[in-house]
């Protein structure tokens, strides 16, 4: 376990290294930002003393220690381009991310696996074809256009969804017609990344049902005359959880930054656009924490799919251990 | 349970119904609330906070400036009285108009607008900075009079200082160093700011007793949209009146087709241009640029692109139709001259339909364009297609915005070189009297959008025998046309066109929608009317 911790503790390390790197090593810069619509008006003097006032001009060792420094004081500092602290910033887009792509994850592992193991089960009845084709169909759709679509369907054609923002912008709802209000907003862009990251959980799930289905303890539980539905949950799903578990640690690890597109076609307020915009605009403090959180989150996941692993399945903590 | 079920549903249905979008007043001549999509998250609006030229539009109702620009272009009083005074574009003289009042219920006074434009110099500002530094000094005659005194006089100061400076309170600024940190939006303008929400959205309200008269839109929402397809659907399903953004010219048939839908297109001051860096060989070459400009069919592109919806560009390097153009520049596609021209400075040789240079290299180059703009690969394909008419390869190199900005114009510094052969380039306008200038100057301190790296001692003794000496608009006309013969002459760039401004309205909300020259339909005179 210490040698884990120590793998990680490593892994956090190159984070924050290169976390602080790939900004600065991103061509293009954050004048622009700094100094508004027309960078070209001010002198060169001028736009050197801003440059300067920032510590843009220092050697880039010094500019590492000004941001290990605010780092782990936890003065994170303003952000350029949108001139409020980063912390600030982060928080109030944070939420909508973690209800979008929180509730994204959770269904499309509940509806994935299920429809995935239900496509193994029913392989024999050919029934699982149409539901393979239309998995695969709707994977190979790009999450934009599929966002694009949905938008002009159901946002502009029926009218049923609105069609941007998280929540009625211009309204004052409270309590319960809040908390609908928002599932409202939320339902297209959910739909969107729902319907594209199904099929990751559908395959995964179809294939080791399959190959469980073909294990010795199988086949000897159903002789045994062990009912159906005892066998499918305690001998083949439980199983099947190992495979599905790596995949949503993984869907985990990219929680707060795998939404950009949708968050940006339907005008919702989350995490994706902020660093989206960040490097758009060469904003380094906002580029360097939000990709920092995003990347601890990723590392906090596998971290936990580490320890959890040997919860579901002792025989990997055997393994591990040899 | 079902009764929770029932209560659920019936919750949702009353959403709906009040989600249904902004329904027009009667007449739509008036309206109580509209909703705008603004297609940036501009920050708090404030004069030092805004980051684009979208800012710059909604900060236009939330500010005054002491002068502005009407419908077609001409400058006009605003906040002063029309009798103002000039004296040889270096003193200027205004009297404010009475009833102006902030936002926060303070008058507006002359020492306010000494404080509007004596503190962006000490900011972090780029264009308010170098306008502010022009001034020597500023003079509060009583309560409501103040005189300007340039260092230099500057025939162009109405429009690049007085449009442009905003107005702002001097006791919400005085004293603060750093002017991005206030969070007051306080201006004198026709709306207020009533509530902003980071990358979500601005509420304004109309100030009824706005001094120029009360704004007949009672409410302005404006929600942070960046996609653009999201806001033509918006547009299309009602959800919005209007757009800070223009529309592609792929939608253009679907909104005029569209029911209460008003596209209004403007002509526009942006110009598409194809920068040649002058400052590398061949193109440093003058004959070598002539036969690009003759080997391109600009025409072509620009009716390809836009049809009817962009006035193609000319030799000149400025619209055709302003004043002070000169006619008979009009570029002209003529390959034999091209190749005649090219032959001339030995590249006669040929192989797979491509010239050799002298070391029996092709003659192979690259263009630069902008990997989100769909128009400018375009433009970058026919010039493609159209060079190698000549004999001339081009490669394109698509790449994100800032860091095709940072091969064209590193650190926004034209004395800091460039490290491009062509690329794709606009400009937010052209029609500034000192565009010329900033554009081929090669004092770079004057000539600070030069990213061509243009160099020509016929264009900089013109500029600096004539230009400080100007004292009329004949005279200044008369210089622009001089260094217009010379650009036309020397080709340091080729410009394809300046595309119109295309905008859509929702008519049946709201029937006052104005627009004009370069203006953006989200603007003072589609909100009053003008007493």
């Amino acid at each position: 376990m210490k040698k884990r911790i120590y793998h990680y503790l490593v892994i956090l390390v190159a984070v924050i290294v290169v976390n602080f790197l790939l900004p600065h090593l991103l061509p293009g810069s954050p004048l622009k930002s700094l100094v508004g619509e027309n960078p070209g008006d001010m002198t060169a003097a001028q736009k050197m003393g801003i440059l300067e006032a920032y510590h843009l001009n220092d050697p880039l060792w010094k500019q590492f220690l000004y941001y290990l420094r605010d780092l782990f004081s936890f003065h994170w500092g303003n952000s350029y381009s949108k001139r409020q602290p980063v912390t600030t910033l982060i928080a109030s887009r944070m939420g909508w991310t973690l209800l979008l792509a929180g509730s994204n994850m959770i269904l499309s592992t509940l509806i994935g696996t299920a429809l995935g193991a239900w496509s193994a089960l029913r392989r024999k009845e050919k029934k699982d074809l149409p539901l393979i084709i239309s998995t695969t169909i709707l994977d190979s759709i790009p999450s934009f256009w599929m966002a694009v679509i949905l938008l002009a369907v159901f946002g502009v054609k029926l009218g049923w969804f609105p069609i941007y923002g998280a929540y009625s912008m211009w309204e004052n709802y409270t309590g319960v017609k809040r908390i609908l209000d928002i599932l409202h907003h939320l339902a297209l862009p959910l739909l969107t990344m729902l319907v594209t990251s199904l099929m990751g959980f559908f395959t995964t799930s179809r294939y080791s049902v399959l190959q469980i289905l073909n294990e010795d303890y199988v086949k000897m539980a159903k002789m045994r005359g062990i009912p159906g539905n005892r066998v499918l949950i305690w001998y083949i799903m439980r199983n099947t959880l190992v495979p599905v578990f790596t995949m949503f640690m993984m869907e985990a690890g990219y929680l707060l930054s795998g939404s950009v597109l949708i968050e940006t076609v339907f005008s919702y307020p989350g995490l994706g656009t902020l660093m989206q915009e960040a490097v758009k605009a060469r904003d380094y403090p906002l580029i360097q924490y939000t990709f920092l959180i995003a990347s601890v989150m990723t590392v906090t996941a596998l971290f936990l799919a580490d320890i959890l692993y040997s919860k579901i399945d002792p025989r990997l903590e055997v393994l591990n251990d040899t | 349970m079902r009764h929770k079920k029932l209560l659920a549903i019936i919750a949702a249905g009353c959403i709906l119904a009040e989600s249904i979008p902004v329904s027009a007043s009667e007449s739509a001549s008036t309206a109580e609330m509209l909703n705008i999509s603004i297609t940036n998250d501009e920050n708090t609006l404030s004069p030092f906070t805004y980051v684009s030229g979208t800012g710059l539009t909604a900060n236009r109702l939330i500010y005054d400036t002491l002068m502005t620009t009407d419908t077609n272009d001409n400058i006009i009083p605003w906040m002063v009285e029309d009798d103002y005074e000039v004296v040889d574009f270096k003193e200027y003289t205004f009297t404010l108009r009475e009833g102006q009042k902030f936002h926060n219920g303070n008058p507006v006074t002359a020492e306010d607008v000494k404080f509007s434009f004596e503190y962006p110099s000490s900011q972090n500002v780029s264009g308010q900075r170098k306008v502010c530094d022009k001034i020597d000094s500023i003079e509060v005659i009583g309560e409501d009079t103040v005189k300007f005194i340039l260092k230099e006089a500057d025939i162009n100061y109405m429009r690049d200082g007085f449009c442009y400076i905003r107005i702002l309170d001097d006791s919400v600024y005085e004293g603060i160093e750093d002017g991005t940190t206030v969070t007051d939006t306080v201006g004198s303008g026709m709306y207020r700011l009533e509530e902003y929400k980071t990358g979500e959205y601005y509420k304004l309200e109309a100030v009824e007793d706005y001094f120029r008269g009360t704004p007949k839109v009672k409410k302005i929402n404006m929600p942070v949209m960046r996609d653009s397809t999201a806001i033509q659907q918006a547009l299309l399903s009602g959800d919005l009146a209007a757009s800070t953004g223009s529309i592609g010219m792929e939608m253009l048939d679907t909104f005029e087709a569209a029911e209460d839908m008003q596209v209004y297109s403007n002509p526009g001051f942006a110009p598409t241009i194809i920068n040649i860096n002058n400052g590398r060989a061949p193109f440093d070459n003058v004959d070598f640029r002539n036969a690009l400009a003759y080997g391109i069919d600009v025409n072509a592109i620009c009716e390809t692109l836009y049809g009817d919806h962009a006035l193609p560009g000319t030799r000149g390097a400025v619209r055709s139709d302003l004043d002070y153009a000169l006619e008979g520049l009009e570029y002209v596609c003529d390959k034999d001259k091209a190749s005649e021209l090219l032959e001339g400075l030995g590249y006669t040789e040929i192989k797979d339909g491509i010239r050799l240079d002298s070391e029996g290299n092709p003659l192979s180059f690259e263009i630069i364009t902008y990997s989100g703009n769909d128009t400018r690969s375009r433009i970058c394909e026919l010039v493609q297609a159209q060079l190698r008419e000549i004999g001339i390869d081009i490669q394109i190199l698509s790449l994100d915005m800032d860091t095709a900005d940072a091969y064209i114009w590193p650190d926004f510094e034209v004395s800091n070189g460039r490290d491009y052969d062509l690329s794709t380039w606009g400009w937010s306008s052209s029609n500034s009297l000192t565009y010329l200038i900033s554009l081929c100057s090669s004092d770079f301190s004057v000539g600070t959008y030069n990213v061509c790296g243009y160099a020509s001692e016929k264009f900089d003794s013109i500029v600096n025998e004539k230009l400080s000496s100007v004292s009329s608009m004949e005279e200044m006309n008369s210089m622009l046309k001089e260094l217009q013969t010379v650009i036309a002459e020397e080709v340091p760039l080729i410009t394809i066109a300046y595309p119109d401004t295309m905008q859509v309205c929702n008519t049946s909300m709201y029937n006052g929608w104005v627009s004009g020259k370069g203006m953006n339909v989200v603007n003072i005179f589609s909100f009053i009317n003008v007493q």
